[in-house]
């Protein structure tokens, strides 16, 4: 009876450190999930892509303020005022406007040549672009094909990477 | 009859002591969850990507009731949990700087907090005047 209850209270013992290390591993994940930001970048450079090509073209056709028949009316300097877009950015964590980048590349669909190159922003990020690493800018190209007045065809490149890594890894 | 007295007031101090401990782990993510910092980043950054989406002469409204049920716990007045300056969300539940996020669309842009706990957000076009 007395190698019972000695049993009895080593078990106890091992039954409480069991039960502290398990509220530690709750409270260390919790920490850590509810502390993490909420990375929001990839559907933010969906977005951004979905958004330009809308404001390139409408109904499969290049719209007349892009291209006019004869010549590509947007470049890279009236792009954020044609495409009612802004990249500025919170001041915070020392950004400086600098967290976007784009590239938009107007291709002949049948020879490849490019016509028309626009981007915007801030260029370093397309060197850093890593979407497996969470401090690195997180990047996107996609494309789509489009006609203009004249009937030609062309692929539309669009390729952008937005950081804001400090408030999303 | 003594010892079996003790062998049951030891077990209902370990029953009591294990409860005391799990409650403690609950309400602490619990607390975790509803936290104001937590849902002042989440809702900034769902309403941002929000009007990233938008497009113009769109009307969208957002539940914001958990914010509101958060904010009131705090004491903060429903007006000022959203603000939207240029582009621009700032959501706070809480006395302090809130959580701040951009969005990249230039929207005329004029929104309200509704009876129902909804964030309403109207976007016009260029031509027309936001009247915030």
């Amino acid at each position: 009876m007395k190698n019972k209850k000695a049993q009895d209270k080593i078990l106890s013992v091992y039954w409480f450190v069991i039960l502290f290390i398990v509220a530690g591993v709750v409270v260390y994940m919790g920490a850590t999930f509810y502390g993490e930001p909420f990375d929001v970048r990839e559907a933010e450079t969906n977005i951004l892509i979905n958004q330009i090509s809308n404001c390139l073209s409408e109904g499969g056709k290049l719209k007349l303020d892009i291209y006019d028949g004869k010549e590509f009316l947007l470049n890279s300097v009236n792009f954020l005022e044609k495409c009612k877009m802004t990249f500025e950015v919170e001041e915070t964590k020392g950004w400086k406007n600098d967290q976007h980048y784009i590239e938009i590349s107007f291709l002949d669909f049948n020879t490849s040549i490019r016509k028309n190159f626009v981007k915007q922003g801030n260029f370093k990020l397309k060197n850093n672009c890593d979407n497996n690493q969470r401090n690195f800018p997180y990047c996107k190209e996609r494309s789509f094909y489009t006609l203009d007045e004249n009937k030609n065809q062309y692929e539309v490149k669009i390729y952008a990477s937005i950081r804001k890594t400090e408030k999303n890894a | 009859m003594e010892k079996r007295g003790t062998i049951l007031l030891e077990n209902i101090i370990f029953i009591v002591l294990n409860i005391i401990f799990i409650t403690i782990l609950i309400l602490f993510i619990v607390s975790k969850t509803g936290s104001a910092a937590v849902l002042e980043e989440k809702y900034s950054k769902q309403i941002a990507l929000t009007l990233d989406s938008a497009n113009p002469t769109s009307e969208i409204h957002l539940d914001l009731s958990e914010a509101r049920k958060r904010a009131d716990k705090e004491h903060f007045p429903k007006k000022q949990i959203v603000t939207i300056r240029n582009n621009l969300v700032t959501v706070r539940l809480k006395e302090g700087a809130g959580y701040s996020y951009s969005f990249f669309k230039t929207l005329n842009l004029n929104y309200s907090m509704t009876q129902n706990d909804e964030l309403a957000i109207f976007i016009y076009n260029e031509k027309q005047e936001s009247t915030r």
